[in-house]
């Protein structure tokens, strides 16, 4: 008899790993399936005519890394789902910006990928004028309701997302695997050590107004003589990012890539506007500077589970396929409730 | 003898393709720059230093860091740095000036005065005195002094780009124009080539800056002794930069220069090795 088949629904390079570490505990029993993000309608069309290039949905850097990923990892790929769209018992996705037509019929579950966008004017309008959530990017995650569970880094996101307008009944706090065991990462090979650490976003590649230099000079004063180690944003813009960093912080180090993570664990103070690498930070216990206040960050921080998180989401997808009448009760309950007496 | 006017150039610049800023780096919460000025200071001999950067753009924080720690600077010629040190040496009066390059944080104050006594005790029978020809200290100990004269006459003699550039080449390369003396390492150890103490790649600065990290607060003046026991004691810091041994300007002037058998050598000698 053939294996059930699992519909995996990767984006950004975070989803994408985050998507194959929970198939890692499904590939054994169940027939995996990767596809790139993809859409609908016109933001289909947007996306054929590269107008979108720079979100996960459109043709650009986000797409290639995935399918240079795949590739590298032999995932099997199922573009768009639709080779074995009837066939498909479950799809993972880490946004539901857009919940693509074919999959709506399916059990879904929804991964937090990280930190989600501050609520700005768009998130009010998709609110209340109930525009496309994706015209507000990830501030809007978790408000589709079209999943069937949505897993989750803690009981602040908890909070958050029930005050967003997500049902409290299908956000289960699991942990979310890239945000876990944070710890691991002292244990790297990234030579500098006590310096102020930078990660740049992509917010102007994406159009939204950021105050660049502002952010600049404000670590030199955060850096009090400290060493400077900008990390830039993958999507930036590297040439415009790094002629303002030597203007207005000449001396400071500029890493394009390099482990993010590895950085933070060496780092004495991270500087970021709203990005998620403050939750690695927190859980490591940095002094963090962010468009977050110190309260808020620490109710966000994701609960850590020794690396057990993506095992215990595939668990939680293997339950939805294999014992379709468990109620939401006792999926709290063995997902929630055993989890934290764990701990 | 009349006592004569030293001057001390130290040449900064930011624009450096394999490590951009690198005189603007972090050293114990200070920029590298102040650090090492800190270490020229500590001479006996040095009294007056300037800072010769470029009128470049660019080196404008340069400028900046000299304004706010009351710090001598002229701004000259990006590449023709024997005109920058010449215009430096006219404008302060100097009849003798040291040149020493900014990549050398953690050169030792006692190694100018040698280099800048035994100029002062042979002031009749040498134009040029340096520690490079041949090179013995660990490298990153660069000193030079020539007189005014000998400066003015390269200033208007040299013709080529690495003369210029180098500031010091068409002194040094012609034994029978100038004087030329040196000063080895009392040791009679040489450790030019398997000692690197300056910075030019990221991992030079890893390397300084642990340098510093385990010295500097046991003593500030910390000298080639103490590098050199604490290389033996934790021999992991000396590997921090080791594949760039060896690694000079030479390199892209083989075929131009003459006076530099001693380091054709050394580099035969490793690239057998």
């Amino acid at each position: 008899m053939s294996k059930k088949k699992i519909l995996f629904i990767c984006g950004s390079l975070n989803q994408t790993t985050i998507m194959h570490q929970i198939s890692q505990n499904l590939s054994d029993d169940y027939d995996c399936w990767f596809t790139h993000y993809y859409a609908d309608d016109f933001v289909k069309m947007y996306a054929k005519l590269r107008l979108i290039d720079f979100t996960i949905v459109g043709n650009g850097n986000f797409r290639k890394q995935t399918l240079a990923y795949f590739n590298t990892h032999n995932l099997q790929v199922d573009y768009r789902g639709e080779k074995f769209n009837s066939e498909y018992e479950l799809a993972f996705t880490c946004s539901d910006l857009i919940v693509p037509k074919n999959i709506r019929d399916k059990k879904i579950l929804l991964i937090q990928e990280g930190m989600t966008d501050p609520e700005t004017f768009a998130y009010y309008l998709v609110k209340y004028l109930h525009l496309p959530r994706w015209s507000a990017s990830t501030s809007t995650t978790g408000m589709s309701n079209l999943y069937t569970y949505f897993c989750i880094a803690s009981e602040g996101y908890r909070e958050l997302f029930i005050r967003k307008g997500a049902d409290p009944s299908k956000l289960i706090v699991t942990g979310i695997p890239n945000f876990d065991d944070v710890h691991k990462y002292f244990d790297n090979d990234f030579p500098h050590k006590n310096y102020l650490l930078v990660a740049t976003s992509d917010m102007r590649e994406t159009w939204k107004y950021e105050n660049r230099k502002k952010l600049i000079k404000r670590a030199v004063q955060i850096a009090e003589g400290r060493q400077i180690i900008f990390k830039l944003h993958p999507n930036e813009n590297i040439k415009r990012a790094t002629e303002e960093i030597n203007k207005y912080a000449p001396g400071s180090l500029i890493y394009t890539n390099g482990n993010t993570n590895y950085m933070i664990a060496n780092c004495d103070i991270l500087l970021t506007r709203y990005s998620s690498v403050v939750l690695v930070a927190a859980v490591l216990g940095k002094k963090v500077y962010s468009d977050l206040s110190e309260d808020v960050l620490k109710k966000l921080t994701p609960i850590q589970n020794s690396g057990t998180s993506a095992e215990s989401i595939a668990r939680l997808g293997r339950s939805l396929i294999e014992q379709p009448a468990k109620n939401e009760k006792e999926i709290h309950e063995e997902f929630e409730l055993k989890q934290a007496l764990s701990h | 003898m009349n006592e004569i006017k030293i001057v001390t150039v130290v040449q900064a610049r930011t624009s450096s393709s394999r490590l951009p800023n690198k005189v603007l780096l972090s050293i114990k919460n200070k920029p590298l720059l102040l650090r090492m000025l800190e270490r020229v200071q500590a001479s006996k001999y040095v009294k007056s230093i300037v800072i010769a950067t470029s009128t470049d753009k660019e080196d404008n924080p340069i400028e900046k860091l000299c304004k706010e720690n009351n710090l001598e600077y002229y701004r000259g010629s990006l590449n023709d740095l024997l005109d920058r040190h010449y215009q430096v040496a006219k404008q302060y009066n100097a009849d003798a000036i040291v040149k020493i390059p900014s990549d050398c944080p953690l050169i030792d104050p006692t190694v100018i005065d040698k280099v800048i006594k035994h100029f002062l005790d042979n002031i009749d029978k040498y134009d040029f005195v340096s520690n490079l020809h041949p090179a013995t200290y660990p490298d990153g100990n660069d000193v030079e002094i020539m007189s005014f004269k000998t400066i003015e006459t390269a200033w208007k003699e040299a013709s080529k780009d690495f003369e210029r550039e180098h500031t010091t080449p068409y002194i040094w390369e012609d034994k029978n124009k100038f004087r030329i003396g040196n000063v080895e390492w009392e040791t009679g150890l040489d450790y030019s080539t398997t000692h690197r103490w300056t910075i030019d790649y990221e991992e030079d600065y890893l390397f300084i800056k642990t340098v510093y990290d385990e010295l500097f607060d046991i003593n500030p003046n910390f000298g080639i002794n103490d590098i050199l026991n604490l290389l033996k004691e934790k021999p992991y810091i000396y590997k921090i930069n080791e594949k760039h041994l060896g690694k000079y300007w030479y390199e892209n002037h083989l075929d131009e220069l003459n006076n530099i058998s001693e380091y054709k050598q050394k580099r035969e000698f490793k690239n057998n090795d």
